[in-house]
């Protein structure tokens, strides 16, 4: 319990530092707001009687005070440019989002689990070369171009789906998730190499320990020592990988929206940074952030789970 | 390989040689190697680094496939006590899961059954039976080893190979290993296969004596 009240802790901390610097970056950075909302043509009365009525003239601290308050109980503010509140304009992109991230993450342990553990039975093998060729060369190609190779092939070529033909949620969940399926696994296939890359050496190594000797020793099938002693010890440094793959994850969610059109936080955020509109930009700034520390929280809390060793 | 049953040997080597690939070329590693053990001897092994102890070792445990000669088990498969207390169990189960694991795999016994078996086999090697539901971190090098000899002791086996078992203990805690070793040698005619560097541990320990050295295997003792 302490260990969990430690690490909720470190995370609120955390939560406040991500804030701050999204908040103060869009205080240092050059550029008014009103004069952004009203135009260069405005006159100078009228900035600023709109930088009056949007709080801009108060002092820094108390900005960020009331900002975080509002934030916390929902309020993310009204956005410069569309004059709607920011949880209007974001609400129904963040489920497409973190579809999107949950399903890159599955694909990411269904290719790279068996993957690896199909290389460690049969090391040096033929399928564990094949394997390992192929890694290679899935993990050195970025998720934007493996996207656009999916929309040429799956989309132009074999016709299995209409690129830019993004079905909403609220039509139809099938077809929805049925969309996100290649964009997800264009996120996933190089982070899953990876993966079992570094799966495949942790497993290895284990098998190398005299635990293992013993346990072929006492009549254990291969793939019962696998299975029964080698996968939970060699697991734990991809779980710490994992948790650092999901920032990765959403950060290529951003670009592999714009190839598949999709509506989603990262098409928002990147509008929003050109539009200047700095509310929704430092919602989904802090959003994002809570997710990846959210997810780390429960990585660390997983790893705890699975040795023992790691205490407060 | 064919075994004949023949109570009083538990290992007979015929003319074993192994070596290992480098490249397009292998190196011998063992040429031509015999011997017999017997039911309830403690034999040394002795050689330098690199000798082919090990090699030897992997031959009779099974774990090196590719070797000549006939290597003739006549107790049951052999098992290995290794030098390292803190590798050689596995760090995520508990002890009595670990003890209990050789019976799971040949099957036929309830919870219950395996239970018991694994706290007299605690019992047996004086460690107390609350040791049953610790893991391999919470116990100190010496206890390691002596739940490795029960584990050992678990699947039935009468021969043991044992790798520089007390290398890593103190001296206090090697000569309680000597003493469990010879205590279950006289009690359940366990042979021991003893692998180490220590001359004088093992001329105290052993019966007989074999030396690697140069692809060969002979016996000290009976020189």
């Amino acid at each position: 319990m302490k260990y969990v009240i430690k690490k909720i802790t470190g995370l609120i901390i955390a939560l406040l530092i991500v804030s701050i610097l999204a908040f103060l970056a869009f205080e240092i950075i050059p550029g008014d707001p009103a004069r952004t909302i009203l135009g260069t043509e405005a006159t100078e009365s009228r900035v600023q009687a709109l930088r009056e009525e949007m709080g801009l003239n108060r002092p820094l601290p108390q900005r960020y005070g009331q900002w975080v308050k509002d934030f916390v109980t929902g309020d993310m503010g009204i956005s410069y440019f569309y004059q709607i509140p920011v949880r209007d304009m974001i609400g129904s992109k963040i489920p497409i989002t973190v579809t999107m991230t949950v399903m890159a993450f599955c694909f990411i342990l269904l290719l790279a689990v068996p993957v690896s553990v199909l290389s460690v039975r049969y090391e040096n093998g033929w399928l564990d070369r094949l394997f390992l060729i192929l890694n290679q060369i899935v993990m050195s190609v970025p998720p934007f171009f493996i996207g656009i190779i999916f929309t040429v092939l799956f989309g132009l070529v074999f016709k299995m789906f209409t690129p830019g033909g993004y079905i909403s949620y609220t039509e139809s969940i099938p077809g929805f998730l049925g969309y996100l399926v290649l964009p997800s696994l264009a996120i996933a296939l190089p982070k899953a190499a990876m993966t079992a890359k570094m799966f495949r050496s942790s497993l290895i190594a284990e098998m190398r320990q005299d635990y293992v000797r013993t346990a072929k020793s006492r009549g254990n099938s291969p793939w019962q020592v696998l299975f029964k002693h080698v996968i939970r010890n060699g697991i734990l440094p991809v779980i710490t990988f994992l948790g650092m793959a999901v920032a990765d994850i959403i950060a290529n969610s951003i670009v592999i929206e714009q190839v598949f059109g999709i509506p989603g936080l990262g098409r928002t955020l990147i509008s929003s940074i050109s539009k200047r509109d700095y509310p929704v930009v430092e919602a989904i700034i802090v959003l994002i952030a809570v997710v990846i520390l959210v997810i780390n929280v429960i990585v660390d809390l997983l790893y705890k789970k699975l040795d023992k060793r790691i205490d407060v | 390989m064919e075994v004949t049953a023949v109570p009083e040997k538990v290992l007979e080597l015929h003319n074993v040689s192994a070596g290992y690939k480098e490249g397009k070329k292998v190196k011998q590693i063992l040429k031509d190697v015999s011997f017999t053990l017997y039911e309830g001897e403690i034999v040394g092994l002795v050689g330098a680094s690199g000798s082919g102890k090990t090699t030897l070792c992997k031959c009779i445990l099974g774990l090196l496939k590719d070797y000549e000669g006939q290597v003739i088990h006549y107790a049951n498969s052999p098992q290995m006590v290794f030098q390292d207390p803190y590798g050689s169990l596995n760090p995520k189960k508990t002890i009595g899961w670990i003890l209990e694991e050789p019976l799971k795999v040949r099957g036929g016994f309830s919870g219950q059954e395996r239970r018991k078996q694994a706290e007299e086999m605690l019992e047996q090697v004086h460690l107390q039976k609350d040791f049953y539901g610790r893991y391999p971190r919470e116990l100190s090098g010496g206890q390691r080893q002596r739940v490795s000899i029960a584990l050992a002791l678990m699947t039935g086996t009468k021969f043991i190979l044992l790798d520089e078992p007390l290398s890593a203990l103190d001296v206090t805690v090697q000569a309680q290993m000597i003493a469990l070793l010879k205590e279950l040698q006289q009690k359940e005619k366990i042979t021991y296969l003893f692998v180490s560097h220590d001359l004088d541990l093992v001329s105290m320990l052993c019966g007989r004596v074999l030396y690697v050295s140069g692809q060969n295997v002979r016996w000290l003792t009976e020189d």
